[in-house]
């Protein structure tokens, strides 16, 4: 056994070689858990900030206000948080507004301008399943079912197939609309969300190749 | 290893090891390591890392039961599937963990103000002003049984599903063109006409032969099937025949039939004139104005319902002379009916009464001698009474015996006979019992479920005690059990035929019509023999014809010129159908076009969530245990 005093002489002989530098070591990892938690907390914040601002945006629509009268509220999030998920819902607001003015460029142009941005690959779908529709409705069907080709996304195939047929039967293409309906109509729950989709295939007549009277 | 790491205690690789770990519990605390070697084994699905546990499951299971159970007090908790409820809330739970989860990557938080925010915002937490108020929200909180932590928590995850998936749906439109082409096909019109061919007349003249018939049993056997049927002893303990034993004497019998007569309540009839107050000197003057009514009243020189009419503030019985009705002892308040009661005779009026509403002036108008029906009248009612509790008692004990017996001896006649000293139970026999088709009480619940029990059946013992639905106590012993049978041909023979008959007279008539519709289409007409109905119009939605004669009219081809169809109705009998026109439906304008518009946008965002939904449920990794 040492004495007090040697074991004590020990320490201090231990501090003097090697402590300083385990002290440094130990102080560098909290000092570098801690700045990254700093800025984790600022990132955050960051993200919080965001989340407010389009929040306040939701709610006034909410109340009854327009786009139109939170302008200045949209911009901000569109160049404060631009690619964000939530400039790409503003984006998707804008078109809806236009379409519901009548200003179908516009909405176009906003769609786009999603499509383009986004990070996230179902709102890049969703803006193309809308673009494809306004297409259409300004008689362009072959550019609009071209732009359906680049839905790929599983769940979005209902919705798809559905307005193929829309466009086909616009086209004149009743078989073909026929048979795009009877695709969206394989996909579970199809009477849920889209209730119309069997009736609009009803109406139409099959392919050659079915029997030609319905089954009783 | 160690060796090398001992050696090199001083050198850089083992600060860097520790190093690493102090950086790792500053950064995700003791939990990182500890958490990484536990997992629990009663996680049922796991989210991401989030796992969901069997009690979480359980807890919003048993949360949707009462929330069911309080909107729809009919249903019976005992016929609600169990597993169902806690499979649709596993789903539940998993389609907010894969909401969260997604909220997590997509980079969306919530701060605590925009909560904040959201709950001062709500209206239902305002006050009259529409201003915010502390009270209100921590009384609505307190009533739909939640804390401030669990409804904030639920709140901003209302929020985060809203950033989440609600700009997508919000958005959704409805462009004119679209909502005018659905219009032109939900309000389309068609226009037919039609033969009926009725089976009765393709049924005549069969006549099977008995090898035809023998064909047709063997095929559709499962249509002459005997449900299994058992045969059992039984044991019933009757409550009534209980209660037989149990003696009351004359005494007893009229000590109730005295304390029914006191217990009986007079009925007063009475007016009163109530004055409000707000300050003492306002009290002051209510009282004086009160006295000198009483005593103009007393003195014949004013009427107290005319008093009423003119000054009571209780403004409902004001209009009726202040008469308040017939008055039954402990419905008002004690103040008032003390003074009441303490009334003499008719049109007496008490002094000035004070009660939370006010200060009364209260009148007797009427007094009514409570009803009190005759002992002859109440003898049964009051020895049903003295014997309910000692009743109770013996039930339970006699329940109790005969629960331990069913167990300990192996025939229901052994029972009876041990229960012999204090009852005398008789061992009887069941008719033959058809599963689903059982009459009496044999065809409640818990009775068929013992009856059908393939482990009593095998074990041939007494079964437990079965409580029945007017409180009788049964004991059963299976005597003899019949599988499903399936019957014979000579006694089904007279059902076989009908059915026989009937596939024949069908596949006639189907032929028959078969070979119409190829003529008709051919472009021939129809035998003289038949002829074709007006011409009808109808709409996809319209109530005027059977549901599937519609739904089959508007699957039909659309006509160039005309098409035909077979249809075949509920009976068997078959319509030939012409199809001449189909109209494209109106399309709406103005405000209707408006709302139309609406209804169909709604629909395009349910869709849209729905839709995002699925998709997530789709990109997120989900495991199920």
């Amino acid at each position: 056994m040492r004495t007090e005093e040697e074991q004590l002489e020990a320490i201090k002989h231990w501090w003097n070689t090697q402590g300083k530098s385990w002290a440094l070591i130990i102080a560098i990892g909290v000092g570098a858990g801690m700045a990254w938690r700093g800025y984790q907390d600022w990132q955050v914040g960051k993200l919080e900030t965001a989340s407010d601002a389009y929040q306040q945006v939701i709610s006034q629509l909410n109340a009854g206000q327009s786009l139109d009268d939170l302008k200045e509220q949209t911009q901000a999030i569109l160049t404060d948080y631009p690619n964000s998920l939530y400039a790409d819902q503003i984006l998707l607001l804008q078109a809806q507004a236009a379409v519901t003015q009548d200003d179908l460029a516009t909405a176009q142009q906003r769609l786009q301008a999603v499509q383009a941005s986004s990070q996230n690959p179902l709102i890049k779908e969703v803006a193309i399943l809308r673009q494809a529709r306004i297409l259409a409705a300004q008689e362009n069907t072959s550019g609009a079912l071209q732009l359906l080709e680049g839905v790929k996304l599983e769940a979005l195939q209902i919705e798809r197939f559905a307005i193929q047929g829309d466009i086909l039967l616009a086209q004149g293409d009743s078989q073909g609309a026929y048979t795009a309906y009877s695709k969206a109509l394989e996909y579970p729950n199809a009477q849920n969300t889209h209730p119309w989709l069997s009736i609009k295939r009803d109406n139409l007549t099959p392919p050659v190749t079915e029997s030609a009277t319905p089954a009783a | 290893m160690l060796d090398f790491i001992r050696n090199h205690s001083q050198g850089w690789i083992a600060k860097v090891i520790v190093g690493l770990i102090v950086l790792t519990f500053s950064l995700w605390g003791v939990e990182s390591i500890i958490g990484a070697f536990t997992q629990s084994r009663d996680t049922l699905a796991q989210v991401g890392d989030q796992e969901i546990s069997r009690t979480q499951v359980d807890n919003l299971a048993q949360q949707e039961l009462r929330r069911l159970l309080q909107t729809n007090p009919n249903i019976d908790p005992e016929t609600l599937d169990q597993n169902l409820l806690r499979g649709m809330a596993l789903n539940r739970l998993i389609m907010q963990g894969v909401l969260n989860y997604q909220a997590q990557v997509q980079d969306i938080r919530i701060s605590r103000q925009a909560v904040e925010r959201e709950i001062v915002r709500t209206p239902q937490f305002a006050d009259a002003e529409g201003r915010f108020q502390q009270e209100i929200y921590k009384d609505v909180l307190a009533r739909a049984g939640l804390t401030p932590t669990g409804f904030r928590a639920q709140l901003s995850e209302e929020i985060l599903n809203e950033h989440l998936l609600g700009g997508v749906s919000l958005s959704a439109f409805v462009l004119p063109k679209e909502r005018q082409a659905l219009e032109a096909l939900l309000d389309q019109k068609r226009t037919y006409r039609s033969v009926r061919l009725s089976l009765d007349e393709y049924a005549q003249d069969l006549t099977p032969t008995e090898e035809a018939l023998r064909t047709y049993y063997q095929e559709h056997q499962e249509a002459y099937a005997m449900p299994e049927r058992v045969q059992v002893a039984y044991l019933l303990l009757d409550p009534q025949q209980v209660a037989q034993s149990i003696q009351i004497d004359q005494a007893q019998i009229d000590a109730a039939y005295q304390a029914y007569v006191q217990q009986q309540p007079q009925q007063r009839q009475a007016a009163h004139i109530l004055l409000n107050f707000t300050n003492e000197k306002e009290k002051q003057q209510a009282q004086a104005d009160l006295l000198a009514w009483r005593d103009a009243v007393l003195a014949g020189e004013a009427d107290f319902a005319q008093l009423a009419r003119e000054h009571s503030q209780d403004p409902a019985s004001a209009r009726q002379g202040g008469d308040l009705g017939w008055i039954l002892p402990d419905t008002l308040d004690p103040a008032f009916e003390q003074a009441l009661f303490a009334l003499q005779e008719n049109s007496d009026i008490s002094m000035p009464v004070e009660t939370p509403f006010g200060l009364h002036l209260i009148q007797l108008l009427d007094q009514r001698a409570p009803e009190i029906k005759p002992l002859a009248e109440m003898r049964a009612q009051l020895i049903q009474d003295l014997q309910a509790q000692p009743l109770r008692e013996r039930m339970a004990s006699l329940s109790e015996d005969l629960r331990n017996l069913s167990f300990s001896k192996d025939s229901l006649q052994a029972v009876a006979e041990a229960l012999q000293e204090q009852i005398t139970l008789e061992v009887q026999t069941s008719a033959w019992i058809s599963a689903g088709q059982a009459e009496d009480f044999w065809q409640q619940t818990q009775v068929q479920k013992v009856l059908f029990d393939p482990q009593m059946r095998e074990d041939q013992l007494p079964s437990d005690v079965i409580k029945l639905d007017d409180e009788r106590l049964l004991v059963i012993q299976h005597q003899a059990y019949q599988a499903q049978s399936i019957q014979d041909f000579a006694q089904v023979q007279d059902q076989v035929q009908q059915a026989w008959a009937r596939t024949q007279a069908q596949s006639r008539l189907q032929t028959q019509a078969q070979t119409y519709l190829r003529q008709l289409q051919a472009g021939e007409s129809l035998p003289a023999s038949l002829s074709w109905s007006e011409t009808q119009t109808i709409s996809r939605f319209g109530a005027q014809t059977e549901q599937d004669l519609v739904t089959y009219i508007f699957k039909m081809p659309q006509p160039a010129q005309v098409s035909y169809g077979i249809y075949t109705d509920a009976e068997g009998n078959v319509l030939l159908l012409a199809l001449d026109t189909v109209t494209d439906g109106e399309i709406s304008t103005g405000d209707e076009a408006i709302n139309a518009q609406n209804v169909l946008q709604q629909q395009a965002q349910r869709r849209w969530m729905q839709l995002q939904q699925n998709h997530y449920l789709q990109v997120t990794p989900v495991q199920r245990f």
